[in-house]
């Protein structure tokens, strides 16, 4: 089902609550989400991290690879999690934070009306009796103002490596057994002789904007094509 | 060896002058590792004529290898994108009646010429006009698509592409890199050049700076012509018998909110010549080219306001008077011709910029390294330049001789043998058998491709009869499969592709990724 993301309403969503899927089912169709910089440390270890162009503004942005085609995941499928990291835009589901006007500041609390996560009777409600927040919203709220933070700071990174000319198309051949081999397009990832040919003066700026563990994090993920491809061996679609 | 060709000065600075000027630099000035020097003086009270504002395909290697950004031309320059030329009223006197002359080439190009199968009459009836029939960049054009996503990144394409631009704004963005390139600005007025006995230039003499000396010469003076005109004199060759415009009047149109942008040239034949409609991202640039001997000023001038409408009450117009031609040599001992002063046509097809394109491209890379060698490459030089000129000359005119708009004397007059070249009446004579082939053109010379023959030559309806051949076209089954292939890929790509000006919109928000 397509989503239909609302600003949260005291009123309309009065008596909604929201079942805790710890198997992040609502992923299952999706074969990638966007990852922000402070996330790509824990995410290396379990999915590549790369870069795709965002295809309103042809900007780019950092996500995490689970599947290898379009509606495939063979990381949270089958209500198993094959990885000992989540991340954060999937954890958050079905809240997501919007900016409440053309002042990007101030955060406005949205649902996604369609999630089959919402139900009256299972589940942590979002408001109590008093139409108050309740504890676990205000604790998503929390989250989300803080990732809004985080995922402008990941932008920022992002248009430093693109002014730096670090970023360069990744030139995938995945040999898929009986399935022969084929080439995946539209992925981006760091160029390490780029990394390598920069100037002091930029490196220096790398370091104290802490962006190295995020490179070598990045590069060190692209070894997960083939933890995606062991996955995918063992995969049946749900 | 003789006099080494270090110091190049470049008289003129409108879009053929920085764009030399940055292509040499680029090349020879290697960022201050080489011992070439480039000057560009430039008066700031000449104004440049700034009306072509049409580019071809070449325009975009010209661009990037200069290291122009393209979305800085789409913010800075007005520019939009130009996915070829639809020709409307140059066969029969009526607006329903058009055709395409598109960027992308026809299926199979090449390899398996498709132009004897569609004049077989049910795949004219099943698959349209030629320019839809054999590619779908005809379609993409009339549905208001750009040829390219926001996603593609700068200088590719998914459909062949152009530009159209303020021109007097490229030339300051092209200016801009040229100089950061090495290049000499100076803002100064050229009164006098002094030659040498064997007629050589050796230096000009400018209003304020005095004498500047140099080794080679390039003239982007434009229709003044200061170096290769009025001091080698060298003679310039008129093509009015054969191309009779020589007037235009043009304006430049507001558009109504949000009125999509034309991602073509429109050009639509009037009484006397013929009206073009570019549209920028912030106006539209229109104007009426004519013939004096065909019409009257006034005549023309109505001609042109009933066209833009309601509109034109507040325009202001300008009328341009050319003389269409090209000289005799554009490289004359040691100085070069580039731009207006090389010679002007009609603007019909963009060919003042290809030439450009083609002169520079050229000269970069074959800048003489003495004055030896600059006698060989001069020679050879003029001889594939006055091939090009010849060439564009007949391709413009093949847009007028095959019309059916016979009861006006201006297009009657253009489909008299006597106002058509040689070579143009042998290959019509050709074609009437044989459809156009790769070897008909001298593809080292030729400007326009076959391809570009082929769209106008069918556009215009023209009929190839092969009948005494027929056997050469009997593969029907691979015919159909280009013609449903351009199918599929037409309704493909329309679904896929934005709105014209909505991607100059996301262009100047968000820009282009250069990979």
């Amino acid at each position: 089902m397509t989503s239909k993301v609302v600003p949260l309403d005291s009123v309309k969503h009065c008596d909604l609550r929201v079942k805790v899927d710890r198997s992040y089912s609502h992923i299952a169709q999706q074969n990638m989400v966007p990852l922000m910089a402070f996330e790509f440390l824990p995410a290396s270890t379990n999915f590549p991290i790369v870069f795709v162009k965002q295809s309103e503004t042809g900007k780019f942005k950092s996500v995490a690879l689970m599947g290898l085609e379009n509606g495939e995941n063979v990381v949270f499928s089958d209500g198993k999690v094959k990885t000992n990291y989540v991340p954060v835009n999937i954890k958050r589901y079905p809240f997501s934070a919007g900016a409440a006007s053309a002042d990007e500041a101030s955060m406005m609390l949205c649902i996604d009306e369609n999630s089959q996560l919402l139900n009256n009777s299972e589940g942590f409600a979002i408001f109590d009796e008093g139409g108050q927040p309740s504890a676990e919203t205000t604790e998503v709220t929390q989250l989300l103002t803080d990732i809004l933070a985080r995922d402008v700071a990941s932008d920022v990174f992002v248009d430093f490596l693109v002014e730096h000319n670090l970023i360069e198309p990744a030139e995938l051949t995945l040999s898929l057994g009986e399935e022969g081999k084929r080439k995946i397009n539209g992925i981006y990832k760091i160029s390490e002789e780029a990394l390598n040919e920069l100037d002091d003066d930029v490196v220096l700026q790398l370091y104290h904007h802490k962006y190295l563990p995020a490179i070598y994090a990045h590069l060190a993920s692209l070894g997960q094509f083939n933890r995606l491809l062991q996955l995918k061996a063992n995969f049946t679609p749900s | 060896m003789s006099k080494l060709i270090k110091k190049i000065v470049i008289v003129g600075g409108g879009t053929a002058g920085w764009i030399t000027a940055a292509m040499l630099a680029k090349q020879h000035c290697r960022g201050g590792n080489s011992d070439v020097s480039i000057t560009l003086i430039e008066s700031d009270d000449i104004p440049t004529v700034g009306v072509g504002e049409g580019t071809f395909p070449t325009m975009r290697k010209t661009l990037s290898t200069i290291g122009i950004s393209e979305t800085d031309l789409i913010r800075r320059c007005d520019a939009t994108f130009k996915q070829g030329a639809k020709f409307v009223s140059w066969r029969l006197n009526s607006d329903k009646e058009f055709y395409y002359h598109p960027f992308n080439v026809p299926s199979g190009y090449g390899k398996f010429d498709l132009t004897a199968y569609w004049q077989k009459d049910e795949n004219r009836h099943q698959y349209g006009r030629f320019a839809e029939a054999v590619d779908f960049q005809d379609q993409i054009c009339e549905a208001g698509l750009a040829p390219k996503k926001i996603v593609t990144p700068e200088y590719q394409s998914i459909l062949n592409y152009a530009y159209h631009f303020d021109a007097v704004k490229v030339a300051k963005l092209i200016q801009e890199k040229a100089v950061e390139l090495g290049v000499q600005h100076v803002v100064d007025k050229v009164i006098d050049v002094g030659q040498n006995a064997n007629e050589y230039i050796e230096f000009v003499v400018c209003e304020k700076s005095g004498k500047i000396s140099g080794d080679f010469f390039v003239d982007c003076s434009g229709f003044a012509a200061l170096l290769i005109g009025k001091t080698m004199k060298v003679p310039f060759l008129p093509t009015n018998k054969i191309l009779f415009n020589d007037t235009a009047i043009a304006t430049q149109v507001p558009y109504d909110d949000e009125e999509d942008i034309a991602c073509h040239t429109i050009a639509t034949g009037k009484e006397a010549g013929w009206i073009w409609d570019i549209g920028l991202s912030s106006r539209k640039g229109m104007g009426y080219v004519y013939s004096s001997n065909h019409t009257s000023d006034e005549n023309a001038m109505r001609t042109l306001e009933q066209h833009i409408g309601p509109k034109a009450k507040n325009l202001s117009f300008r009328k341009i008077p050319f003389n269409s031609g090209y000289r005799e040599k554009f490289w004359h001992k040691n100085c070069v011709a580039i731009g207006l002063s090389a010679g002007f046509l009609e603007p019909l097809e963009a060919s003042a910029l290809i030439l450009v394109d083609n002169s520079v491209e050229w000269i970069s890379e074959r800048l003489p390294t003495d004055f030896n060698s600059m006698e060989i490459i001069a020679k050879q030089f003029n001889h594939g330049f006055t091939k090009k000129w010849q060439a564009i000359v007949d391709f413009l005119k093949l847009h007028y001789v095959l019309t059916e708009r016979t009861d006006e004397v201006y297009w009657r007059d253009n489909m008299q043998p006597e106002s058509m070249s040689e070579r143009l009446i042998e290959s019509l004579a050709l074609w009437k058998h044989h459809p156009p082939h790769l070897n008909d053109t001298d593809a080292q010379y030729d400007v326009f491709p076959i391809a570009s023959i082929q769209y106008v030559l069918y556009g215009l309806n023209f009929k190839t009869d092969v009948s005494a051949q027929h056997y050469l076209y009997n593969d029907d089954k691979l015919a159909q499969q280009h013609f449903q292939h351009n199918l599929k890929m037409q309704a493909k790509i329309q679904a896929s592709l934005p709105n014209h000006r909505a991607l100059i919109n996301m262009i100047k928000e968000h820009g282009l990724q250069k990979i």
